[in-house]
């Protein structure tokens, strides 16, 4: 999932960004507000993480503005005013979340995988598909009722295949919403991801549930899928 | 708690209280005077008239007993004892007032009192006392003959009243008087005498009576009690050619006649043992008696009116006073329920001072004026606190994410060693944020404190210089120092040294890149001495001036979020300059840079 982080602190910047990208997620960071409102009318991101007081142009115009212009991106803010009158401005503005710091690191994950979840208008944390369930809060994986170890990666390709089970996914949705902006690596890295993905989940198991559709890109099995297309 | 409306009911009834008590204690005083007054003057006024109608009595008795006498006067037996006195004179020229051995006597018959008198020229007047006066242990009768005759009444037993016979002379009127005499036995009677001149006597027959002219006792006014009497019997005027005929001579030649008189004292025993005046003295106690009670009465009604009048002026005072406290007090509730409206919320007071009496009204406005302050001062607190927690809180969060990060999986010890340095430089961020919060804190606290002492301006620009030089230098800025020779000024070197540090620090931080900064200092007035700081980075708008000093006011919004630079700086730099007693101005324009300048002054 890819977000952007808003925050103008570099140390807490570049602390939140390594969280979140071992947790699997794709970041892109901006330090002022000209630079998030740029990233985010560019990018169609999975969810936004902004602080209030910012340089330049200040969180909660920023989020006036996108509101205005009719994004829906869900946005958690995170500011240091933690009065009830700030959260308020804050919500009524637009804002999905609101969290206060200093934060637990562990809440604010939580809280963008719900954002994340309600972003695919899905409401449980466990995604099944078939005899395969994902558990999207303790980020597990179970085939069979056999657990299988993920990379975070190889986990946020599946999580955003199940998230559009039974639908087919491009390599550039997968290629926009799993990578950040910053990385540079070769146009097939989507088709190598499908690969280690299916030498986990589909390997020893049967039927095959990561499904190629040539030409447009791939899909995870959905309830009443036929078995057929299997590459 | 005081009440007004108590403190001044009880102040107005206070001083109504003593004023109505002293007025009435006047009016009582002087009313009483003159109610005693009045009832002396009308007890007076009982008296005399007790006393006059006493005297009256008194003369009516004497004026029936002269009448008598004066009818029971027989001119022949008179006139016989004149001659005879005369003679008697003539022999024994020494008692022409002495009883002389007549045998003449006045035979009287009961007159208007039914009385008898009998007067004996010779030897005695006699009045038929048992018949006249019962009451004779009070009542005193002593008639006295011109020629010496006398008669009491025995009541006097042996002593006398005494008669003084010249006032008659001398009162040429003849009128009555009246006195207190004194008797032997020590009882005090008042007498009147009355002095009763012969103007008629019994007419001897055949005998006319024309010789009155001739008397020498010829009063013109004679006493009242015989003056009917006496007119009647007095001849006309006439000339001496009338046809009257003269009267008869004398016998023996005697032409000259005087008419004797008679003296008639009548007194009485004034005690009230008196069964006589025991009516009069009984109605005159009444009278007095009613005089008094009148007066006791009208004291009392006096006294009744006041005590109303005090108590229904305290009364209607109260109720009044009550009432119009009350309606002085309400824009007063008023003010009070429109302060009560106040919230930290809403600081403004819902009511318009306009609405309010005048002397209301500035309070009202004083108020709202405070209150305005107030709510600005609030709101810059409450932004300041903001603030202080956002400057706090960021650096705190960084810190917790950075160890939580760190701690989510197990690292390679070169990773912990950048978890740490990264968790210290966010410490010593906040460390330094947190110092200078504490700075402002003291001299909020007025614990800090100034130590002057002589310093060298020189030196303590080159120190500055000689910190700030590198940090110009790596952002490609051009540092200049311009202080010509030694200034030395007394004041608190670390404050200076903080506040040109931060002043160059700024200057640094804001400048565009191959600008300048220039350190500069000169003598001022009076052994002071003046600084300035020189930029040429981005400046600022003229509106903002005065607001950079203020805590955690930003100025550029582009700064980077470091934490050093939250605002506080300046703040510290302005507080600074006011504890060393100096001034602070700024001089910038947006695009070309700033200029500060202290002026401090040479501290004592």
């Amino acid at each position: 999932m890819r977000v952007l982080l808003v925050e103008d602190n570099k140390h807490l910047s570049r602390a939140l960004r390594q969280g979140l990208e071992e947790e699997g997620f794709a970041v892109d960071a901006a330090e002022d507000g000209d630079e998030a409102d740029h990233k985010a009318r560019a990018t169609n991101y999975d969810a936004i993480v902004l602080d209030i007081m910012l340089p330049k142009k200040d969180g909660l115009t920023l989020l006036k503005n996108w509101r205005g212009a009719g994004m829906k991106t869900h946005v958690l803010v995170l500011t240091a005013r933690g009065t009830l009158e700030d959260k308020i401005k804050g919500l009524d503005t637009g804002a999905d979340d609101y969290l206060t710091k200093p934060f637990e690191l562990e809440e604010l994950l939580a809280r963008l995988r719900a954002l994340v979840r309600r972003g695919h208008h899905i409401k449980d944390p466990l995604l099944r598909v078939h005899d395969l369930t994902i558990d999207t809060a303790a980020r597990t994986v179970k085939r069979a009722g056999k657990a299988i170890h993920l990379t975070p990666k190889e986990y946020a390709l599946l999580e955003f295949l199940a998230f559009h089970a039974g639908k087919v996914v491009t390599r550039s949705m997968i290629w926009e919403h799993l990578w950040d902006e910053h990385d540079e690596s070769v146009s097939n890295v989507v088709d190598v991801y499908i690969r280690y993905l299916r030498n986990k989940i589909d390997k020893d198991f049967s039927p095959p549930l990561i499904l190629t559709r040539w030409g447009e890109g791939y899909m995870l099995r959905g309830e009443d899928d036929a078995e057929d297309g299997k590459s | 708690m005081k009440s007004i409306r108590r403190t001044l009911l009880i102040t107005v009834l206070c001083v109504l209280v003593i004023t109505l008590g002293v007025v009435s204690v006047v009016v009582y005083r002087l009313s009483v005077s003159s109610l005693r007054d009045k009832e002396r003057a009308a007890r007076d006024l009982v008296d005399q008239r007790y006393n006059d109608l006493q005297d009256e009595e008194l003369r009516n008795r004497a004026d029936i007993l002269a009448r008598d006498v004066q009818q029971n006067f027989q001119w022949e037996k008179w006139a016989l004892r004149w001659q005879l006195a005369g003679f008697a004179a003539f022999s024994s020229p020494t008692m022409p007032l002495s009883p002389a051995p007549l045998l003449i006597t006045v035979e009287t018959s009961g007159g208007s009192l039914g009385n008898g008198l009998n007067a004996r020229f010779a030897t005695e007047l006699t009045l038929a006392e048992d018949e006249t006066y019962h009451n004779s242990d009070y009542e005193f009768v002593q008639m006295t003959a011109e020629w010496g005759a006398s008669w009491k009444s025995r009541s006097l037993g042996n002593s006398v009243l005494p008669l003084d016979q010249s006032r008659f002379r001398r009162d040429v009127d003849s009128k009555p008087f009246w006195d207190f005499v004194t008797l032997p036995d020590g009882r005090t009677v008042r007498r009147v005498v009355v002095k009763a001149p012969v103007t008629r006597y019994a007419r001897p027959t055949g005998t006319p009576p024309w010789f009155g002219r001739s008397r020498k006792d010829d009063s013109p006014h004679p006493s009242r009690a015989i003056t009917g009497v006496a007119t009647a019997a007095r001849p006309p005027e006439r000339p001496p050619d009338s046809r009257r005929p003269a009267p008869p001579p004398f016998p023996w030649g005697i032409n000259e006649v005087v008419l004797p008189n008679f003296y008639i004292q009548c007194a009485w025993d004034v005690s009230p043992n008196n069964p006589m005046l025991r009516d009069k003295i009984a109605e005159r106690d009444q009278q007095l008696s009613a005089i008094e009670e009148e007066t006791e009465r009208s004291i009392h009604n006096l006294r009744a009116t006041l005590g109303w009048t005090v108590v229904g002026a305290i009364g209607i005072t109260l109720l009044v006073g009550w009432l119009l406290v009350g309606l002085g007090l309400v824009p007063l509730k008023r003010l009070s329920y429109a302060v009560s409206q106040i919230s930290a919320k809403d600081f403004r007071l819902p009511l318009d001072p306009k609405s309010l009496p005048a002397e209301v009204n500035p309070v009202a406005e004083r108020l709202s004026q405070t209150l305005a302050q107030l709510q600005a001062a609030f709101e810059r607190e409450k932004r300041a606190a903001a603030d202080m927690s956002h400057e706090l809180r960021t650096p705190l969060a960084a810190l917790t994410t950075t160890i939580e990060v760190a701690c989510r999986k197990p690292r390679l010890a070169e990773q912990y060693k950048q978890t740490l340095e990264e968790c210290r430089a966010i410490a010593g961020q906040m460390s330094l944020l947190v110092e200078r919060m504490l700075v402002l804190a003291w001299i909020d606290a007025g614990v800090d404190q100034v130590r002057p002492e002589p310093v060298e301006v020189g030196d303590l620009v080159g120190g500055v210089a000689a910190i700030a030089r590198p940090l110009a230098e790596v952002q490609g800025l051009t540092f200049k120092v311009n202080v010509p020779g030694r200034i030395t000024v007394r004041t608190d070197p670390d404050k200076l040294r903080e506040v040109v540090m931060n002043l160059t620090h700024n200057a640094i931080e804001y400048n565009r890149p191959g600008g300048e900064v220039e350190l500069s200092a000169a003598a001022g007035a009076q052994g002071g001495v003046v600084l300035e700081v020189r930029d040429t980075g981005v400046g600022m708008p003229e509106e903002i001036h005065e607001k950079i000093f203020e805590r955690f006011f930003r100025g550029d919004p582009s700064r980077q979020a470091t934490g050093v630079h939250a605002g506080l700086g300046l703040a510290i730099v302005k507080e600074y300059v006011d504890r060393l007693g100096g001034r602070l101005t700024v001089d910038s324009v947006v695009g070309k840079g700033s200029r500060f300048r202290i002026e401090l002054p040479n501290a004592m």
